[in-house]
């Protein structure tokens, strides 16, 4: 698994400039006051999380993650901010702003040194038969059939069970919307 | 160089950023954003241990297992899309109960 594209440092500069943007729009979603302008960044999140997964080879789950979060999710809350009119009120902080830094910076922190402590696995030192070499090569340069493989094989069962959450969910919205 | 720990720290970010948000914002709409923003932060850490790491026992059999972490985010996406909806129509519920979506004020789920 080494080699290639991931080794140069365009790779590195494109994953920095990506890592950057996200971040920042994700600050931008708890700090802006205006929840349209929120919502706006928060699209520019997901677009960022997309190019984050490209990178990771996951080029099923990014074209998923723009089509469900950056469509259908960030609609789905913008519609409900434009019916709930309460956003010229803004959104001021509560009581809790001091707690929850420290929360945050301890959360990146414990993290951050677990994650550098730890003895990762890596699938690129891995002692690994050709067969099985040329196999974890292929799997990635073709993710969306071994995916759709796995969930039609493996995971057929929580596919169904997502089925039926799907559906509940969709009856229980309307249910609560519709009062009575 | 580009590795496991640079995505599980950015996830980290991203996860504590929401988790700021989700804590301190007192509009029901822009907590459910940060969650949003914690359902992604997970995704990214998820997929990237996907991406990097070795299952124990890998062979040329069971290559496909790699991308079982995908197959997750793939159904945590799901659920974010479930929970999204749910939120939304508790929030408009809320709205039309009491006036408001400050969850400061919300401590009674009926009228």
């Amino acid at each position: 698994m080494t080699g290639g594209i991931e080794e140069s440092g365009v790779f590195t500069v494109i994953w920095w400039v990506i890592a950057t943007l996200t971040v920042l729009s994700a600050l931008l979603v708890v700090y802006l006051q205006d929840l349209v302008k929120a919502a706006m960044a928060l699209i520019g999140t997901f677009l960022g999380i997309a190019g984050l997964f490209v990178m990771l080879n996951a080029e099923f789950l990014a074209v998923v993650q723009v089509l469900v979060y950056a469509g259908a999710i960030s609609i789905l809350l913008i519609f409900g901010i434009m019916m709930v009119r309460d956003t010229q009120r803004g959104s001021p902080a509560n009581s809790l702003r001091i707690p929850a830094l420290v929360l945050g910076a301890a959360f990146v922190g414990i993290i951050a040194f677990v994650v550098m402590d730890t003895q990762w696995n890596s699938l690129g030192d891995a002692v690994l038969s050709a067969e099985a070499q040329t196999g974890v090569e292929g799997v990635f340069s073709d993710s969306p059939r071994v995916i759709g493989g796995l969930l039609f094989r493996e995971f057929v069962l929580p596919l169904e069970a997502a089925a039926l959450l799907l559906t509940a969910t969709l009856v229980g919205a309307i249910a609560l919307v519709k009062g009575e | 160089m580009i590795g496991l720990e640079h995505f599980l720290i950015l996830s980290a970010v991203l996860f504590s950023i929401g988790l700021y948000g989700a804590l301190t914002r007192s509009n029901a709409i822009a907590v459910l954003m940060s969650i949003e923003l914690l359902f992604n932060a997970v995704n990214v850490a998820v997929v990237g241990v996907a991406r990097y790491t070795t299952p124990f026992g890998l062979n040329a059999e069971n290559v496909d297992m790699l991308l079982t972490g995908q197959v997750f985010a793939l159904f945590i996406v799901t659920v974010a899309a479930a929970e999204v909806a749910l939120g939304l129509a508790i929030v408009i519920t809320m709205y039309r109960n009491q006036g408001s979506v400050d969850v400061g004020e919300a401590n009674t789920m009926r009228r």
